[in-house]
């Protein structure tokens, strides 16, 4: 049933970019969703589907707004870095504990630390996250827990070190 | 050319400029910072927000309805695409053992 979905949502999103002019691209796109959607059923939904409530639905465009903005501090934070011929790296790898009760969380946060300015999420282990600094400093907006509040807003679940 | 449309092409022209520096920041980037892990954080963010702006640009110099819907989703999809491909880059090669080079020595997986 989720294949079926999946499939469904990649065909109509074939068509609207590439709007169907005959059958061969009708073909072509069945058969590309149809592919893509076995593929990746492996490993995109391996666990239950998620439940989404209303006010979480509410909250998401606010979230993806916050998130938006943190993706362009960063890019800029990363451009200063890389045209600043006086700037140095020196980077870190710190390791952040964060207890999340949804699993859709713990990818959310992961999602989320990776668009903040300096930092990106090289493993999750359990509720451990294994996070890369372009310096030492970076890695203490993800330690200081503001990052992990906001993700707790958004799905409800429980956050703490 | 109306005063509106004129505001929207310097807006327009404006974006793309960003676009391209954040983009050509992004290619700096790969060639200068030390590892993989410093470099896909160049390739995720310097190019999403690139390529976001760029796409922008392109919406407010003229696209068509249709055309308007295809920019909006292709930039949503970057915006997903870009970060999850650079974790899953670096997760991958964390797994595989490649060290990061950090200022306290490195760590491995």
């Amino acid at each position: 049933m989720r294949r079926a979905r999946t499939s469904v949502a990649l065909f109509a999103f074939w068509c609207i970019i590439v709007p169907p002019r005959g059958i061969l691209d009708v073909a072509v796109g069945v058969a590309t969703a149809l592919t893509l959607s076995a593929w990746t059923s492996r490993f995109l939904w391996p666990q239950p589907d998620p439940f989404v409530s209303t006010l979480r639905l509410v909250r998401l465009p606010r979230f993806m707004l916050t998130m938006g903005a943190h993706i362009v501090v960063a890019a800029s934070q990363v451009l200063w870095v890389v045209l600043d011929p006086r700037s140095r790296v020196a980077p870190v790898v710190v390791r952040h504990t964060v207890r999340f009760g949804a699993e859709g969380a713990r990818v959310a946060f992961a999602h989320a630390i990776t668009i903040t300015p300096g930092t990106l999420a090289l493993d999750v282990v359990g509720d451990t996250f294994v996070v890369h600094c372009l310096d030492e400093r970076f890695g203490r907006a993800v330690s200081d827990g503001s990052l992990a509040r906001e993700i707790e807003r958004l799905f409800g679940a429980s956050a703490g070190p | 050319m109306t005063f509106p449309s004129l505001v929207g092409d310097a807006i327009g022209g404006a974006l793309l400029l960003v676009g391209v520096v954040f983009l050509l920041g992004g290619t700096i980037g790969l060639i200068r910072l030390p590892d993989l892990y410093s470099r896909a954080h160049a390739a995720s963010k310097c190019d999403t927000v690139g390529a976001c702006s760029i796409l922008a640009a392109l919406l407010l110099l003229g696209a068509p309805g249709s055309a308007g819907l295809k920019i909006v989703l292709l930039a949503l999809l970057v915006l997903a695409s870009g970060p999850t491909t650079a974790h899953a880059l670096a997760r991958c090669a964390f797994r595989s053992g490649v060290a990061p080079v950090a200022k306290d020595g490195g760590e491995g997986p």
